[in-house]
């Protein structure tokens, strides 16, 4: 297959957050794969091997999907390009 | 796809030939040892029960064992019982016949006068169903006749985020071909349960999956446990598990995407193929049984951090995502998942390559687990409650 560099993987086409392979620095370009499309997000912060970064603006309390399904809720509005984590959101409430 | 396997009387397919030495109870367990390991062909597994356990607790002692007889790997089952142990030797052979028509003989130490002369005369009556066995000639079936088992542990940040997905894929695509993918774990889907619920045939079905959740919260709670507390721990955490249900989705995604088919309680054996999930604890020596003694034929084990356990009766194939524990504990690993962390391989062409090697080891090549004999007779049951 096409031999490209890529630093984050999008598990689903669904997902609004993509998981870096590889520690990434405020203006590094996440590149990952969507749909055999090759997505190269600029990061507007450091965002730690393995950790989640946005592909999307995300308003407050919006859902935020990874594995194509909801793993959180948005506690404040986030930047495509930002780190998610903790910080910026929750548990989903009402999930169950 | 086909592959080839040994048709056994009773209609299963096995990819093993074994001949198995079972210990009735713990007191016979090294006898068995000791007996298989003088006849090549036969394994023996290391029960500890059988013997002071509440009549609830014996329940689950049989069902394990039976189901172990009755998996399709298993030519013929040789048991050995002490002779004054509640799960009697007796009692054994009838739940297996309920189960099975495949050969069984069976010797009482206290009867054949000890270990020596027990072990001499099992030793013969292996002999003699090894002969049978390896009269036994593979014929090539559809894959529908396969049962794989799908477990983790060990996990790292890999795991859910590669090597589970890609297990995921390859459940779903073994789904489609008419085979039956089993998955289990119930502390690791809670925080997903109810995603997991509601991807089952029936209403009745998820609830059941709810219901397994429920009555385990309610028993940890009896002694001041909890799994939701504390979730994801913060180890999780700096490694970049935000929330449980991310934590827990990782897990399940193991199971792939398709309708769960049936629910079923521990070491139970399915009704139905396609995608099943098993209500067993997260503990994988104990899951890995039950799975086998449901009637997986093998199991493909997803590791970050590297785990070395097998099963006498089941191939346990190893694969993980890291790199660097690939190279470091090589002797325990069977596939390199990491290809696709780098981007070199997609999630999909993955899967097909898990696929091919699940193929190449139901026709009859070896896992490590397999080679070097680790994990030779690792068999672990679940308990209601203390020994008495």
């Amino acid at each position: 297959m096409k031999k490209i560099m890529i630093n984050a993987m999008l598990i689903s086409c669904r997902d609004d957050v993509a998981t870096v392979t590889t520690e990434l620095r405020q203006g590094d370009v996440a590149v990952f794969q969507k749909v055999g499309e090759v997505i190269h997000l600029p990061v507007i912060e450091d965002v730690p091997k393995f950790h989640k970064v946005a592909v999307r603006n995300i308003e407050k309390q919006e859902t935020v999907r990874k594995y194509g399904e909801i793993i959180g809720q948005a506690t404040q509005n986030i930047v495509q390009g930002s780190h998610v984590h903790d910080h910026n959101i929750s548990s989903p409430v009402n999930e169950r | 796809m086909k592959f080839y396997g040994y048709r056994r009387p009773d209609g299963l397919i096995g990819i093993r030939n074994h001949v198995l030495i079972m210990p009735t109870v713990g007191c016979a367990t090294e006898t068995c040892r000791i007996i298989a390991g003088l006849v090549d062909g036969a394994v023996s597994l290391a029960n500890q029960n059988g013997c002071g356990e509440v009549e609830g607790n014996r329940r689950l002692t049989q069902a394990v064992l039976a189901g172990l007889a009755a998996n399709p790997n298993v030519y013929g089952t040789i048991l050995v019982g002490l002779g004054c142990e509640p799960n009697s030797v007796e009692a054994m052979s009838s739940i297996i016949q309920k189960m099975t028509n495949k050969p069984l003989r069976s010797l009482i130490i206290q009867e054949e006068g000890g270990t020596v002369n027990t072990i001499c005369k099992a030793v013969r009556f292996a002999q003699h169903m090894i002969v049978e066995a390896s009269s036994c000639r593979p014929e090539e079936v559809d894959i529908s006749e396969l049962m794989m088992g799908v477990e983790c542990g060990g996990s790292d940040a890999t795991s859910g985020l590669v090597a589970n997905p890609v297990m995921g894929r390859v459940s779903d695509i073994l789904v489609e071909s008419g085979a039956t993918s089993m998955f289990s774990e119930t502390p690791e889907i809670i925080g997903a349960e109810h995603i997991l619920a509601k991807r089952c045939c029936t209403s009745q079905m998820g609830q059941k999956i709810l219901d397994f959740c429920a009555d385990l919260e309610n028993e940890l709670e009896k002694v001041n446990e909890s799994l939701r507390s504390g979730q994801p721990s913060p180890g999780n955490k700096a490694g970049g598990i935000t929330t449980l249900e991310e934590k827990s989705l990782g897990c399940i995604h193991k199971g792939g995407t398709k309708p769960i088919m049936e629910v079923i309680d521990c070491a139970q054996r399915p009704s139905q193929k396609g995608l099943v999930y098993m209500n067993t604890p997260g503990y994988d020596l104990l899951s890995v049984t039950a799975k086998v003694a449901a009637g997986c034929q093998l199991i493909v084990f997803t590791t970050g951090r590297g785990n070395p356990i097998g099963n006498p009766i089941a191939p346990v194939i190893k694969v993980t995502a890291n790199e660097e524990l690939f190279v470091k504990m090589n002797d325990n690993m069977d596939m390199d998942l990491s290809p696709v962390l780098q981007g070199q391989q997609s999630l999909e062409e993955m899967a097909d390559c898990v696929l091919e090697e699940i193929i190449r080891v139901a026709n009859g090549k070896k896992t490590k687990t397999e080679i070097y004999g680790f994990g030779f007779s690792e068999t672990v049951m679940r308990r209601m409650c203390d020994y008495v």
